[in-house]
């Protein structure tokens, strides 16, 4: 409400208590609240609506899930930015919406701190990196490296350097301690973390389009 | 085997009221051939008949007891242990009468008794109603008795004995094998229903107190102290509650693997923080449980040791064949020798209950620290 130009925040949660809790704090900090949603559907229809700089996406809301509307809403706006929280560590669905492109996810019992400096951070366009996604973002690549490794070709890969910064990430150190440890700068260490996520969901928009070139030929020679 | 008769008390499991009801029914209308059968046998042979009045009662009564049998097997009220102890003794009765009544001669020709096969219905009620090993005994007693009252080696005399206790044994057999089958499927479908009741269970909680609880935690410290108080009890809450409802992927039935990144999601809380792949990894129970033993050793040092405002972060990673699990703790930290000597203070539990548990599973436990920097581990497990 101080700052009527700050970035514009969709918020999505079927619980009425949240999004009042959390659009109070937000509005607090100079974001504007610029449409909320209680399922799936109306979370697609105001977001179509009001193009949020900023969505706010709850996992666990009626049909379609915060996974799958993150997937929707990113094909159709890849510059919107998208921060899940999820109640549960859900980790499949969150491991979706990150794919998909969202920024980063929180857990619902972050702090309002927490959940400030998280929005704040998705508005910037900054991957939000807690130790979850981290050890989620790890065991994906492990996966995709086993996977292609079956298939004989090259998947995607972390550098060494990377591995080490994200392992310290998901043991919960902070920025300024891993860049201490590792001899580097702090804003190498940011910069690392960005990489990682743009690599996965890069990976996830090629697979993608191999998928549908594929189907595009199989339905070509029916 | 059945103790008790599966057919005469409220006691009895859905699957044998469902099974027996038709197959009573069946046995009626058997019961009802077989009758018709012996009528007709006994009217053929009829000039040959000794005591002709004593044949006509014994038919009356055999007759009536079909339609009393058939009245009292199908309603519940009345299929009593009572009624089946007479039903044999009728079936005996009739049986033991066939060369008095017949005459011996007449008997002989052909060995076939006075109620002809109408008597093997009462020991297939047995066998129904308690399985193979009663219906086998009272088929060779209804059967046996003819050799008894007219002793004889004759083959056809005898086979009545070896054929009404086989038939008991088979129904028996058959009715055991169908009961514990319905048994198994009856099972299979209340673990159905009571995963699916718990899963709505989950959901509710879920949707309800886990966001209040959160909400509390999250408004709490706003309200001041008695606010942050409110807010610590609703964390601790909030994380024994996700653990019960994380318990679920842990209680299926036999299952000799478990995914050991629901085991490690059973330590998470407000204090520790589990990180781990989207995918399952599987490893067998023994394993699983020597991982926790060893996983809340080390958090329980954090809790006692590490100061009161430290937190710890767990990271599980799965690399070829090899599980990692990195515990690491911002505490006050110790020296790491002192950590691996601790057994030597009387501190055995480090010593026994992560090294030698690790050393046991064929992996390595390798520890730094430095006073202020917390407790860093890491366990290498080798899993298929």
């Amino acid at each position: 409400m101080t700052e009527p130009d700050g970035p514009r925040v969709m918020l999505v949660d079927d619980h009425p208590v949240w999004i009042e809790a959390m659009s109070g704090d937000l509005e607090a900090a100079g974001f504007r609240i610029v449409a909320t949603a209680a399922t799936g559907d109306e979370a697609l229809r105001r977001a179509r609506a009001t193009r949020p700089d900023v969505m706010v996406m709850d996992l666990r809301i009626p049909d379609p899930d915060g996974a799958t509307c993150t997937e929707i809403l990113l094909h159709e706006f890849p510059d919107m930015h998208v921060l899940v929280i999820s109640a549960s560590g859900e980790r499949d669905d969150v491991l979706r919406a990150i794919k998909a492109g969202a920024k980063g996810y929180l857990v619902k019992s972050a702090t309002p701190e927490e959940l400030l400096e998280g929005v704040r951070r998705t508005a910037d366009g900054d991957a939000v990196f807690t130790p979850g996604l981290a050890g989620l973002v790890l065991g994906e690549f492990r996966r995709m490296v086993t996977d292609a490794a079956k298939h004989n070709d090259a998947g995607p890969i972390l550098t060494t350097r990377e591995t080490e910064v994200l392992r310290r990430v998901a043991k919960g150190m902070a920025y300024r301690e891993i860049a201490d440890e590792l001899f580097v700068s702090h804003r190498t260490v940011q910069n690392h973390v960005q990489n990682v996520l743009r690599k996965l969901q890069l990976h996830n928009r090629v697979e993608l389009t191999l998928y549908a070139i594929e189907q595009g030929y199989k339905d070509e020679a029916h | 085997m059945r103790m008790q008769p599966v057919w005469i008390s409220r006691r009895d499991s859905t699957a044998s009221q469902v099974l027996l009801r038709p197959l009573l029914r069946v046995l009626n209308w058997l019961r009802i051939a077989l009758c018709v059968h012996a009528l007709v046998v006994n009217a053929l042979r009829w000039h040959e008949v000794a005591h002709r009045g004593l044949l006509v009662a014994a038919l009356i009564w055999m007759v009536t007891w079909t339609a009393l049998a058939a009245l009292a097997y199908s309603r519940s009220a009345t299929r009593r242990q009572a009624f089946l102890v007479a039903d044999l003794v009728v079936a005996v009765a009739l049986m033991a009468l066939s060369a008095p009544i017949l005459g011996t001669t007449v008997f002989a020709n052909d060995y076939l008794a006075l109620p002809a096969y109408w008597a093997i219905c009462a020991p297939l009620v047995v066998a129904m109603a308690y399985g193979v090993v009663p219906g086998a005994i009272t088929g060779a007693v209804v059967g046996g008795i003819l050799v008894v009252v007219t002793p004889s080696l004759e083959p056809a005399l005898w086979s009545w004995l070896v054929v009404f206790a086989l038939l008991g044994a088979g129904i028996g057999v058959l009715v055991d094998l169908l009961l514990s089958s319905m048994g198994e499927r009856d099972r299979a479908f209340a673990e159905t229903a009571s995963l699916a009741e718990r899963e709505r269970l989950n959901r509710i909680v879920h949707d309800g107190v886990l966001q209040v609880l959160a909400l509390v935690e999250r408004e709490g410290p706003g309200m001041g102290p008695r606010g942050v108080r409110l807010a610590a009890l609703a964390r601790e809450q909030e994380s024994r509650l996700r653990v019960l409802l994380l318990d679920r992927s842990l209680d299926q039935p036999a299952a000799d693997q478990v995914d050991i990144t629901a085991v490690l999601d059973r330590h998470e809380s407000s204090t520790v923080t589990i990180s781990a792949m989207a995918e399952r990894v599987m490893v067998s129970s023994r394993e699983a449980l020597e991982i926790d033993a060893v996983v809340t050793e080390i958090l329980a040092n954090v809790a006692k040791h590490a100061g009161p405002a430290a937190r710890a972060w767990v990271l599980l990673e799965h690399e070829g064949r090899e599980l990692i699990i990195s515990l690491r703790d911002n505490g006050i930290g110790a020296k790491a020798e002192d950590i691996t000597k601790a057994g030597e203070r009387g501190h055995i539990g480090v010593r026994e209950s992560v090294l030698g548990r690790i050393r046991d599973l064929g992996g390595q436990a390798v520890v730094r620290a430095a006073p202020g920097r917390g407790v860093d581990w890491e366990l290498r497990i080798p899993v298929q």
